[in-house]
């Protein structure tokens, strides 16, 4: 198993002080120093192509890496200069539009650009999404069974694309594939397609993210390692927002080994079922992100030992 | 005393996920740092209001979040109104109106900034005409196009009991070559001006005798001040040169900066300027700080000269 740390880490969206510093290069360049300081020797990238452009440089699409870096190659430079010599993978989560065809369409269209950005940058795997956010789907909702079929068929396509790139489908807590209902429409998608397994996602849902590999078996592609001590007791997933809780604000991602997932079980469960692939470490809503690279080291220390 | 200025605050908060934090000592105690302040509306617009400000400008892309947690901009509106905060306006940006066929595009976008503006209670919306310089400056037609596109959308805000007022934007294709003849050559019926304090002096303008010149068209202002007057064209015209890569910051705190503020004022004194100006502090570290620094420096400094 190898490790890697997402960069969906630090935070590009939300307001906290000293936000402004991570629009700069400089903030980057250092970040990708403590990356490869923290023992984390490769990364995994947000896809966002539409962002702003290249205004800021949240190096997350091509035309960023073109102006800021001097193109991928250039991109790449910068890591290696900081001791991360690969970008195990790229992530994207869309959003709900329109018809079962527009949102499916919308849907290839998004991964098929991620499959070219992911070829050009050296990646393993892709993962992505395959439900929004449970409270953005609308009239989606009632055709959920036409949606998940139509979704599993165009995952299928995909893979053909893919080549040698694993694809993976990710799971959130706040979509209509959360916890336990993924396995139902896994065994519906065509078997090159793999599991991306969000250990918190998973617990939040109600699951046992180790007994969750378990079922996974020799499908678990990715595993992104997520901790949490967020228990939805009032079923926020359903929501706007769900990961930030109307019933009482919280930190509902932690920073790794801060939550109660246990990671003991979870590497053991990996080892059973013969995982070879990416662990990913992703601290999002991390209140520090150089703190949350130790934290995160630690608690892989302390497991690996 | 009637005060003659009522001074907004640009919203360049980021997304805030939470309207209000009642268990707001539990959320402090998950890590206990400077985070949980600034995670609801309800803390935003209090600091707004006891730094001094009375008015909030927003922007287009902050209204997804905003409405994830204010479905109606009028409840929005009113849970800032509550707390002494009125929205003034919002920023605006003219796509494409360079081209003949965008018109209709930019005079139907602009219908609906102005519904929002309306819901929200504001008065301004403050329009940056376009694109990147570095995509291409604007040619003759383009100048026309755009001269016709901006009355077309001011007609629409002055249906709407709101003023449009151009923006310019250091980096943008309403630039120094140009801006002059589009300002002079927009219907003064429709089309108004928001005068960014360091945008046009980064641009070249002498920023006093640019209000004297332009003052019967200024409804609005941005005030910031820059360390940057009279940038060399190569670096506006650069690509993307807004945002840095070493952190260089163009635009600072009132007073922070070289531009001539009390000049400024004096010449507001003497034209008699009355309505919204939205102080703005782009690429702070701390917008809180900025905030209740420059509510000191609007009241008492340049509020003895004009207020």
């Amino acid at each position: 198993m190898k490790t890697a740390f997402s960069l969906e880490t630090v935070n590009t969206r939300y307001q906290e002080p000293n936000r402004n510093r991570v629009e700069s290069k400089y903030y980057w360049e250092e970040l990708f120093q403590l990356v490869g300081a923290g023992g984390f020797h490769a990364v995994e990238l947000p896809y966002d192509p539409g962002f702003m452009g290249a205004r800021c440089c949240f190096p997350f699409s091509k035309v960023v890496m073109d102006v800021k870096f001097g193109g991928v190659e250039g991109f790449k430079k910068v890591l290696a200069d900081a001791k991360i010599d690969k970008i195990a993978g790229i992530f994207a989560s869309p959003r709900a539009a329109g018809s079962v065809e527009q949102y499916v369409e919308g849907f290839k269209r998004s991964v098929k650009g991620m499959l070219g950005l992911a070829g050009e940058l050296g990646c393993d795997y892709v993962t992505v999404s395959a439900s929004p956010e449970y409270c953005t789907m609308g009239a989606l909702l009632d055709k959920k069974a036409e949606l998940l079929d139509a979704l599993a068929a165009a995952l299928g396509e995909l893979a053909d694309e893919a080549g040698d790139i694993k694809l993976c489908v990710r799971n959130e807590f706040w979509g209509i594939l959360r916890g336990a209902g993924m396995h139902d429409f896994m065994a519906k998608v065509d078997k090159r397609v793999g599991y991306c397994v969000d250990l918190a996602h998973i617990k939040i849902a109600g699951e046992d993210p180790a007994e969750f590999i378990r079922k996974a078996g020799d499908r678990v592609g990715v595993v992104i390692l997520t901790d949490t001590c967020f228990e939805d007791k009032d079923e926020v997933w359903k929501g706007p927002a769900p990961a930030f809780p109307r019933t009482g604000a919280t930190q509902v991602f932690k920073d790794l080994g801060q939550g109660s997932v246990d990671l003991c079980a979870v590497f053991a469960a990996l080892k059973e079922v013969g995982f070879d692939g990416w662990a990913t470490v992703d601290n999002r809503q991390t209140r520090q992100v150089s703190r949350g690279i130790l934290r995160a080291r630690y608690a892989l220390n302390a497991v690996e030992g | 005393m009637e005060k003659n200025i009522r001074y907004s605050y640009m919203s360049h908060w980021k997304d805030i996920p939470y309207r209000e934090i009642p268990n707001f000592r539990d959320f402090y105690y998950e890590d206990k740092t400077n985070y949980a302040y600034y995670q609801s509306w309800d803390q935003i617009f209090k600091y707004h209001a006891g730094c001094g400000y009375e008015g909030m400008e927003v922007a287009p892309w902050d209204l997804f979040a905003i409405r994830t947690l204010f479905p109606d901009l009028r409840e929005f509106r009113a849970f800032a109104e509550e707390r002494g905060v009125e929205i003034s306006g919002m920023f605006h940006g003219m796509n494409g109106g360079r081209f003949k066929e965008n018109i209709p595009r930019n005079v139907e976008q602009t219908k609906a900034a102005v519904e929002n503006v309306v819901l929200l209670g504001g008065k301004h919306l403050n329009v940056c005409p376009g694109e990147n310089y570095a995509d291409g400056g604007l040619d003759e037609e383009g100048i026309l196009n755009t001269i016709e596109c901006l009355n077309e959308m001011g007609r629409v805000c002055e249906d709407n009991g709101v003023k449009l007022g151009v923006h310019n934007e250091f980096f943008c294709i309403m630039n120094k070559p140009n801006h002059k003849r589009i300002i002079e050559a927009t219907d003064p019926r429709y089309v108004h001006y928001c005068l960014d304090t360091a945008q046009v002096s980064i641009i070249g303008e002498d920023l006093c005798k640019f209000y004297d010149d332009y003052h019967e068209r200024i409804v609005t202002f941005h005030l910031k001040d820059t360390a940057d007057p009279k940038l060399p064209d190569e670096i506006r015209y650069a690509p993307f040169p807004e945002i840095q890569d070493d952190g260089h910051r163009w635009f600072w705190e009132l007073g922070f900066g070289v531009l001539d503020f009390e000049g400024l004022f004096t010449l507001m004194k003497k034209h008699g300027f009355k309505g919204w100006a939205t102080v703005e502090t782009d690429g702070t570290p701390d917008l809180l700080a900025s905030m209740a620094y420059t509510g000191y420096y609007v009241r008492n400094v340049l509020g003895k000269i004009y207020c």
